[in-house]
Formats: C-alpha cells, structure tokens, sequence
C-alpha cells in the first residue's frame, strides 16, 4: 500500500512540477513566476475545497495549523531559493543540490530524533543513491 | 549572505518534510491538511504578486497552473495518506526523486537531448526507489516477526493465567 501511494504521489508531483518546464517552453519564467505559483495553489485549493465541500469536511484548528506552517515553510524555502539565485547570484548548480538534497538529511535525522525511525541497509543504500540522484539532477 | 538564504531554504524544506509525519502522528486528515497547505501558499503568493507585476497572466498559462496545481494537490493527498504506512526519510525521497518526471518530459516533449548522464540518474532513481520498498518489506518482515513472538509467548504454557 506505502509504495503504490508513495508512487502515486511520486508520477502526480512530477506532473505537476512539469507546468514549470511548460511555462519556460512559453518564455514565461522570468516574468511570471509568482502570477504562475499563485494560480498553481489556487487550482489545488479550489479543486480541495470543492472535495471537502460535497463531504462535508472542515479542518480541525491542528489541520489549520500544521497545514499552514507547512505554507510557511514551503513559501520561505522557495522565496529564500529565488533570492539566492537572483539577488545574489549563488550559482545554480551549487544552490539546487545544497537545498534539495540537504532537505533530505534534515528530514532524515528528523525522522531519527523526532519519530523514532531507523533505516535499514536498503534504506540507508537508497536514501544515499537518492541523493546522489537528486544532486546530480539538480547540478544538470 | 546568499549562502545563509542557500541553507535557509535546505532548513525550510527539511522542516517542511518533518511536518509531513507531524502531521500523520497527530492523526490530520490528508484532505484538510491539503486544502490548508495550498490556501496558505495561496494566500502567501499573494504578498509576492502585490510587490510584482501583478495578477495578470496569459491565458494558456492560467490553465496550465490551475491543472497543475491540481495534479499536485493529488500528489500531496497521496503522499500524506501514504506516510502512515511507512517512514518519512524513504518518503521524501520518493517525492524528491519525482523531479525524474519534468526529466522525462523535457526528453519526450521538448526533445532535449538525451546523454548518458541523464540516462544514468534516472537509473539510479530506479535502484534508488527499488531500495527503499525493500527496506518496507524488511521492516514488514521484522512487524511478522515481532506479532509472531507474541502470539507465541501470549499461548506458551506460562504465558497466560487461566482462572479455574
């Protein structure tokens, strides 16, 4: 079940990480960006609340809560990467492999200290050759 | 201070991970959990337009970030249903791995060139994805055992006072 949802999840965030690649193909990047990022949230929350609407759903003040710290922190990793890159001119393929495969470690030691999870050998191999993935990918 | 705002970013993506499986442990529902994430990125991009050129975007554009945004509020629902079965680490690897797809789709439909180089990170996705579902099943294998043990200490002939 883990990893049927995990690759689910892994196809889904791909596609939609693509509209970034299509924006760029329309040479829209450099000027719309932020208009872009702002519609991509508002057609997730809308399709949601939509969801949550015909279910008769409403968040829980700890859903709002860690729902908007996760905004937060998504919001502030991704601005603090643009100001890198723009204003400070911190060469790509030195930014993108330090915050997405860094992120990786945070959350692996996270995941030790926090909630009490160990990896195993395969764990351990797959999160290192991950990496290496994820560095290389970002370098390129 | 370029590299300070380099690390801040690895910071907040970390932590964000780590919401992830707070989230899971304190039993939020995926769907709401969801719905908040992208009002509160919603809300957010609003303060970055404001300072920018404002709302105004091509049509086609539009489209394209309501479908996507979409397509990745499934991914977010998927991910968070699916990290109560199993670790955060392996997880977030797997969503981080998903920068593979743009890859795959550049290579598809903006013919990018293919280079060995390319054609050898996707294959150490590949072993990458492969390793940690086989570290789910050792861990499912150790869980077997575990419920095994106890089944057979719970029925040994001292593991259980039986009142007359």
């Amino acid at each position: 079940m883990w990893l049927l949802l995990m690759l689910v999840a892994f196809f889904f965030n791909g596609c939609g990480v693509f509209g970034l690649r299509i924006l760029a193909g329309m040479g829209l990047s450099d000027t719309h960006v932020n208009q872009y990022l702002l519609y991509f949230y508002l057609g997730g929350f809308l399709f949601m609340a939509v969801m949550l609407l015909l279910q008769k759903l409403t968040p829980s003040l700890k859903e709002i809560g860690i729902g908007m710290l996760m905004a937060l922190c998504s919001l502030s990793g991704t601005a603090a990467l643009a100001y890198a890159l723009g204003n400070y001119q911190i060469p790509g393929n030195i930014a993108f492999p330090i915050s997405n495969g860094g992120s990786l470690f945070v959350v692996i030691i996270g995941g030790v200290l926090l909630f009490r999870e160990r990896l195993g050998l395969y764990g351990l191999c797959g999160c290192v050759l991950g990496t290496l993935a994820i560095v290389l990918l970002s370098v390129s | 201070m370029g590299y300070f705002l380099v690390f801040w970013s690895l910071f907040s993506y970390g932590v964000l991970g780590i919401c992830h499986k707070l989230a899971e442990r304190k039993h939020c529902r995926p769907q709401p959990l969801s719905a908040v994430l992208m009002l509160g990125g919603f809300l957010g991009m609003n303060i970055f337009v404001l300072l920018g050129a404002g709302y105004a975007i091509p049509t086609k554009a539009l489209y394209t970030a309501l479908i996507c945004g979409t397509i990745a509020l499934c991914a977010l629902w998927a991910f968070q249903e699916g990290i109560k079965h199993g670790k955060i680490a392996t997880s977030w690897l797997i969503i981080n791995l998903s920068a593979a797809i743009p890859t795959v789709g550049s290579i598809l439909i903006y013919k990018e060139a293919v280079n060995f180089k390319k054609l050898g990170i996707l294959g150490l996705i590949v072993v990458a994805i492969v390793l940690v579902w086989l570290d789910r099943l050792e861990d499912l294998k150790q869980m077997d055992r575990e419920k095994a043990l106890l089944v057979s200490v719970a029925t040994a002939p001292g593991g259980r006072q039986e009142k007359g």
